[in-house]
């Protein structure tokens, strides 16, 4: 296929990487900006870092792995997303199920049956 | 001296000591002896490392596959009779065998039954039909094929293995720490389980990418997504959900096998770590993999109905919108396994809905294949009986399955006997059914002789009566009180039901015998058997149109696609006989022994891994890295079919 490449389409693609590559760059170093220049507190560094963390990964998605980019049937998008839903679900879920489980070991013996006895109070 | 840089923990306390386990450390090395002296003996070493062994060809790659599947059937078979046996005769006072051997049995039935007899069924089937139905030459990747096969076939070993040294884990199916972890169980028990899923596990990652990319890019021109048979979808489905289960598998085993070998601490009771995160995280693959098995079983089903009913399938669009449906919330139930470990109301009541939602899809596909048979012309034939007693069983273990699925009630009955019932009617009734339907229906494509009809009706009998009479005991067991997993019990009331249990595995072992007569009964009679037209259901989709048995090439000339079961309007518009100058030249992959190779070196690399031989595991990580660099620089792996030579093949075929 790439022996068919045109000229221009080769020059689109070589801009295209470096678009992508600039970018990638240019928020890593934000990044490490932010951090070793303490240019905010603590948690809005964190919030700040998040933030770049996910432009990085549309950058990347789009300009080096060609999401959204491709002919139709576009496969790649497609496995790509509902990979992506299907990781935050599972992610999310097993923090949801497990943050829920973990709250109700760690009562001690007294604070279990209080909070039984407030159970039977509402009837069950 | 001290060799155990050399032996690692290996030694003689790991030799089997009591009279079961002797027997059959003895008895399958001479059986294994026996089989290698009389291929040696009858000179067949070259027929079977040429055409089988090095073979990258599909079809050649599933009989193998659903070989292994059944030789573990019988093994897996053998454990239920042993464990059934044990449950009738317990209160008389009678030990067949100690605790700690009946856990052990327990545990390899649940992992063979699941890993390499229904998953080995499943890519057995796949790889014979897929290709075909989809006018494909052959799989994406032939080569990754083959490793597939033969990293299921050393995790088969591995698992095997335990039997003669060092003895299985105890610790069910899917292995709970603590139980598992280093402090109970620091034998290589655990281990051998670990292995022998981590490796087979990798091979089912490798064929689910495999299959989906086939399905994607290697379908006949013309064929749409939406033209696509049942059957295809019904896999593309499956092997998406492989691609994400499955590293959620090999992640939690790693992290088990780091707790174990690395004293670590994922999942121990201190250090920080938690064993319910594994539970949690094994049935985040966990549940997906019981659909990964069903769907491509609910394909068979819908390609088996659409022909023997001689009629499209009802709902084609509604089919695939189920699938679809399945594809999603199977991701969205897991929790539904452990409602009582504690969670809250939110959480399980959240779970609970979901699976009772799950259970929509799967209603209606059901319901399209009755619409299917409504009015159609049915042929009662083999295939067609599997499909009336799954039809039966699956919907007795779906109504099960969503009574379970009631937190209040799941409280009541879990881990209890009704649970085995229920997951039993779903697998046996289901799963094995649907494979059962499917070797019935594709024996003629792949071996050019149908199998004895009768024999194929009489088992599914067998197997359903002996199936009811086996599990419906165990809910009303599980009703009682009895747990699973239980080898002594003190209430004299319940050994009736167990001894009409143990009766019922007696029944569908009649079942297995009836059908491997059967099977040798069709092969000795396959002249009168034999499928001389390549067609002998008066089939509907592509695979009926090519010769039987399959050439290893699939289509002489790749099929036009014009619309849903072409083969079928084929047929009713007259068939054009191909003229010399259809025919083209056609690329063909070469066989290779790397395949071989790589999962020789995995398994060693598991054996060492196991018995903490650690230049084993460097010397055979080393060796698999070598073959497989090797093979990626290898670029003479395809030879050409010349359009004169498939020409003349193709005739041949056809006569």
């Amino acid at each position: 296929m790439t022996k068919h490449t045109s000229n221009a389409a080769l020059r689109r693609e070589k801009t295209h990487y470096i678009i992508g590559f600039t970018g990638a760059a240019t928020l890593t170093v934000l990044a490490y900006a932010s951090v070793t220049a303490q240019w905010f507190s603590a948690t809005q560094t964190a919030a700040f870092v998040l933030v770049l963390a996910v432009l990085q990964l549309f950058v990347q998605s789009y300009y080096f792995l060609h999401l959204g980019d491709e002919p139709k049937p576009r496969w790649k998008s497609w496995s790509y997303l509902y990979s992506m839903v299907m990781m935050i679900i599972v992610v999310m879920g097993s923090l949801w199920v497990m943050y829920n489980l973990n709250y109700r070991m760690g009562m001690t013996g007294p604070q279990m049956e209080a909070h039984m006895l407030e159970q039977n109070k509402k009837g069950f | 001296m001290d060799w155990s840089w050399f032996i690692g923990r290996f030694s003689a306390e790991y030799l089997p000591s009591d009279p079961a386990t002797i027997g059959a450390a003895i008895g399958m090395p001479l059986g294994i002896i026996a089989v290698l002296a009389a291929i040696t003996y009858f000179k067949k070493w070259s027929y079977l490392w040429n055409e089988w062994i090095t073979t990258v060809d599909a079809k050649k790659i599933g009989i193998m596959y659903m070989g292994i599947a059944i030789l573990m059937l019988l093994r897996g078979g053998a454990d239920a009779l042993m464990l059934r046996a044990q449950t009738a005769v317990a209160p008389s006072g009678v030990e067949l065998f100690d605790t700690d051997t009946f856990q052990q049995v327990f545990t390899a039935h649940g992992s063979i039954m699941i890993f390499f007899v229904a998953m080995g069924a499943m890519f057995g089937l796949i790889n014979i039909a897929l290709p075909l139905l989809l006018g494909a030459r052959d799989v994406a990747y032939p080569f990754l094929n083959s490793v597939s096969f033969w990293l299921f076939f050393a995790g088969m070993v591995i698992i095997n293995i335990s039997l003669v040294v060092g003895g299985f884990s105890n610790g069910g199916w899917l292995g709970y720490p603590p139980l598992t972890g280093l402090e109970y169980n620091p034998g290589p028990g655990v281990d051998y389980w670990i292995w022998a899923l981590q490796i087979s596990g990798i091979g089912s990652l490798l064929s689910g990418i495999n299959f989906t990319v086939t399905i994607l890019k290697h379908r006949a021109p013309g064929m749409t997504l939406m033209k696509m048979p049942i059957f295809a979808w019904s896999v593309l489905v499956s092997m998406v959900l492989v691609m994400l289960a499955f590293p959620v598998l090999t992640a939690t085993l790693a992290m088990l096998s780091l707790d174990r070998l690395a004293d670590m601490h994922f999942f121990t009771s201190d250090g920080g770590g938690n064993p319910m995160l594994y539970v949690n995280l094994i049935w985040a693959w966990g549940h997906p993999e019981v659909y990964i098995l069903i769907l491509p079983a609910f394909g068979i089903f819908s390609e088996v109905i659409a022909t023997f009913a001689r009629k499209k399938i009802f709902g084609y669009v509604t089919m695939v919108a189920a699938l679809l449906a399945i594809m999603f919330l199977s991701f969205v139930v897991w929790q539904h396994h452990f409602f009582t470990m504690g969670a809250g109301a939110n959480v399980n009541a959240f779970f609970g809905i979901m699976t009772m939602i799950i259970a929509i899809p799967t209603g209606v596909k059901l319901f399209n294949w009755i619409f299917t048979l409504y009015k159609g012309n049915i042929r009662f034939t083999a295939p067609m009986i599997w499909f009336m007693c799954f039809a039966f069983s699956f919907t007795i273990g779906g109504v099960t399955g969503v009574l379970m699925a009631v937190p209040a009630l799941d409280f009541q009955v879990h881990n209890t006997m009704f649970l085995v019932a229920h997951f039993h009617n779903v697998i046996i009734g289901g799963v094995l059914f649907g494979f059962f339907a499917g070797i019935y229906y594709w024996w003629p494509k792949v071996f050019g002789f149908r199998l004895h009809d009768a024999s194929g009706k009489l088992a599914a009998y067998l197997w359903l009566g002996g199936f009811i009479l086996a599990f419906m005991p165990l809910y009303v067991l599980g009703l009682m009180g009895a747990v699973r997993r239980i080898d002594t019990y003190s209430d004299p009331t319940w050994q009736p039901l167990f001894i009409v249990s143990a009766i019922g595995v007696g029944v569908i072992a009649l079942g297995v015998v009836t059908m491997v007569l059967g099977a040798i009964y069709s092969i000795w009679k396959r002249k009168e058997l034999a499928d001389t037209d390549g067609d002998p259901w008066d089939g509907r989709t592509l695979e009926w149109s090519v010769p039987s048995p399959a050439p290893h090439y699939n289509f002489a000339i790749t099929p036009q696609v014009t619309r849903r079961d072409e083969w079928w309007y084929q047929k009713k518009n007259g068939i054009k006989p191909p003229q010399k100058s259809d025919y083209v030249d056609i690329h063909l992959p070469k066989n290779t022994a790397a395949g071989v190779y790589i999962a020789i070196a995995a398994g060693l690399a598991g054996m060492g891994l196991i018995w903490h031989i650690w230049w084993l595991v460097a010397v055979a990580l080393i060796g698999l890295i070598w073959i497989v660099l090797q093979r990626t620089f290898n670029d003479d792996t395809e030879y050409t079919l010349t359009a004169q030579q498939l020409y003349e093949l193709d005739r041949k075929a056809s006569l």
